[in-house]
């Protein structure tokens, strides 16, 4: 048993700096391209573009979230809003009907409760603009977003180009689980900003993802199956060899779960949901026909999720073998632990750093 | 079939934007390698000092436990000197700085076992001075008639209800400090130790964990209130054995 840990630990190690390694000379190879690429909202042509507003159940932020799609710098008659209110069961519908009244391009509608993928491709089929962009109820998208990745699509000129994907960032983090995660979202943007120079990014945000409406159609819209249809998506664009690029300072705010039942359940859905992706295109992997993708992306994200259900399961038993030996200690002292107390000497010398085992 | 075929030339084609960042993996490859070759040597470089340190320890200790043979020597053949007193603070002395060393060593022992030759031989070395040690506290006890308590306790790294046996000697020695004299004698050692057989065969010993508290052998693991009993019975006076009914 020990044994084997100990040569899971070393893959980990091994495959964690690998691939640290190999993003760090990425960066320093792109680095000049990196100054090249500033934000830029000069569009020559203004696209229809539609925005779908998926809401279950979400009467405390919508209101914010259409607001900042009404606030988007784009004209209002190129914009056409589809809010789906999935089958919700609070106010949701009366609060967004009130709030659409006298704005033409904001359209809702309702049906019973079918998923969020169900609810996209609904929409999808009504959706008129050339592009397409998802908003989850409980995001807000900055103004100029938009402008950007628009700006992307058209210095790019690739009619392969399907998806362009935002930035996210936590929307005002006030606790301790939030602000790691806006650390955490600060670095992925890092991180994709990399993989999107690789051509090798695997997830499409629910938070604004602008998608080519033809294309995302052509693929047969989202999958309802996937408990996350937007890495599915991504996977499918990916093997259909089509491109995604990130646009790195299109930001997009998302609301952070604040206490750790949600945020277990959330972080749940999307390793298992990563899980089931991999496998469900697992002839990528290595594949050379997808280049980067194939090579690094899928063999890391492979890697990635088997080592992260090892970690789990050997950080849980370092952390209860221990604990299970310490209770046991207490057991045969009968909790009497004046005497280790009353001797405690805190006395670090040099040699007990030398006696200590690091490997364990 | 030819819409397939058209199909996949499409995708050939279209894919044709995919590169293969070749010169990156292996850079990062050789960049791995390099950090992880410079971890282990470093790794080696400390265990060797780590050694070094030990054995430097060891023999400091034989050093003392010469000084100390030698005074308790010295001393009995002038024996019409009341010489216990110094005998006794000389011996304390010196078990404590026994005990404060070697009770890491015992209990990270205690967890795997021992594979490396130098390590073994480091390992053999703690076994005979504990020996030493015992057999001069146990005369000094005799001649001097100090009010201590000597354990030999034998165990065996592959017996699992040794670590319970070692927790309860720890707690006591840490409660009576100087009055206790615990001696851990590995029996892993057997094979290579002649000493050991001999001591083995002397008391008589079979399993583990066993105890031989002043010549009296406990077989199993003896328990707390039990092992408190036995000691308090030996010894004179303590503070800790006031609250026990069944002092004699």
């Amino acid at each position: 048993m020990n044994n084997v840990i100990n040569i899971l630990l070393w893959i980990a190690y091994v495959a964690s700096l690998y691939f640290s390694v190999f993003m760090l000379l990425v960066y320093l190879d792109k680095k000049k391209s990196f100054k090249d690429e500033a934000s830029n909202i000069n569009i020559a042509k203004y696209p229809i573009v539609t925005v779908i507003v998926p809401a279950y159940n979400e009467e405390k932020t919508v209101i914010k979230t259409l607001e900042s799609v009404y606030n988007l710098d784009y004209p209002k008659d190129k914009l056409e809003v589809l809010i789906v209110n999935d089958g919700s069961k609070d106010n949701t519908e009366k609060i967004v009907t009130e709030y659409i009244q006298n704005k033409p391009n904001f359209k809702l509608l309702s049906h019973s409760n079918q998923g969020k993928a169900a609810s996209m491709n609904r929409a999808l089929k009504k959706a008129q603009g050339e592009f397409f962009a998802c908003l989850d109820a409980d995001s807000f998208v900055d103004p100029l977003t938009l402008k950007k990745m628009l700006h992307i699509y058209e210095h790019d000129q690739d009619q392969n180009l399907v998806i362009v994907t935002p930035a996210m960032k936590v929307y005002q983090p006030k606790n301790l689980l939030q602000k790691v995660q806006w650390l955490e979202y600060n670095v992925l943007i890092l991180i994709a900003r990399l993989s999107s120079h690789l051509d090798c990014l695997y997830v499409a945000p629910g938070p604004f993802s602008l998608y080519r409406t033809e294309v995302i159609r052509k693929l047969g819209g989202f999958d309802e199956h996937n408990i996350t249809e937007d890495q599915e998506i991504a996977y499918r664009v990916q093997q259909h060899q089509y491109r995604i690029k990130q646009c790195p300072d299109g930001y997009v705010y998302t609301t952070a779960p604040k206490e750790i039942k949600p945020f277990y359940r959330q972080r749940r859905r999307w390793y298992l949901g990563s899980i089931i992706c991999v496998h469900q295109y697992k002839k990528l992997i290595a594949n050379k026909k997808y280049g980067d993708f194939g090579i690094m992306q899928m063999v890391k994200n492979l890697l990635g999720f088997t080592l992260s259900v090892t970690g789990i399961t050997i950080a849980a038993y370092l952390v209860l073998i221990p604990l299970f030996r310490y209770l046991k200690n207490m057991i045969l002292i009968r909790f009497n632990i004046w005497p280790y107390l009353y001797n405690f000497k805190l006395k670090i010398t040099f040699m007990n750093f030398l006696l200590t085992d690091f490997r364990k | 079939m030819v819409s397939k075929m058209r199909q996949a030339a499409e995708s050939e084609e279209k894919g044709n934007f995919r590169k293969i960042s070749r010169d990156k993996y292996i850079i990062a490859g050789i960049v791995t390698f390099l950090i992880f070759s410079l971890g282990i040597t470093l790794g080696v470089i400390l265990e060797d000092y780590r050694y070094t340190a030990i054995e430097e320890i060891n023999l400091e200790q034989e050093v003392k436990y010469l000084s100390l043979q030698s005074q308790y020597l010295y001393l009995s053949s002038f024996s019409n000197y009341d010489n216990c007193p110094i005998l006794s603070t000389a011996l304390k002395e010196t078990m404590e700085d026994l005990s404060d060393s070697l009770s890491e060593v015992i209990t990270s022992e205690e967890e795997k076992k021992v594979s490396d030759t130098r390590k073994r031989i480091i390992m053999r070395r703690y076994l005979l001075d504990n020996l030493r040690y015992w057999l001069l506290a146990r005369e000094s006890k005799e001649k001097c008639n100090l009010d201590t308590v000597n354990i030999l306790y034998f165990y065996s790294v592959e017996c699992p209800s040794c670590p319970n046996q070692g927790t309860v000697l720890t707690y006591f020695k840490k409660l009576f400090e100087e009055k206790l004299l615990v001696f851990p004698i590995n029996l892993d050692f057997r094979n290579e130790e002649p000493l050991v057989e001999i001591t083995m065969s002397q008391f008589n010993i079979t399993k583990y964990p066993t105890l031989v508290i002043d010549n009296k052998k406990y077989e199993g693991v003896v328990r707390k209130e039990q092992l408190q009993q036995i000691i308090c019975n030996s010894l004179r006076q303590s503070e800790y054995c006031n609250s026990l009914p069944s002092e004699s």
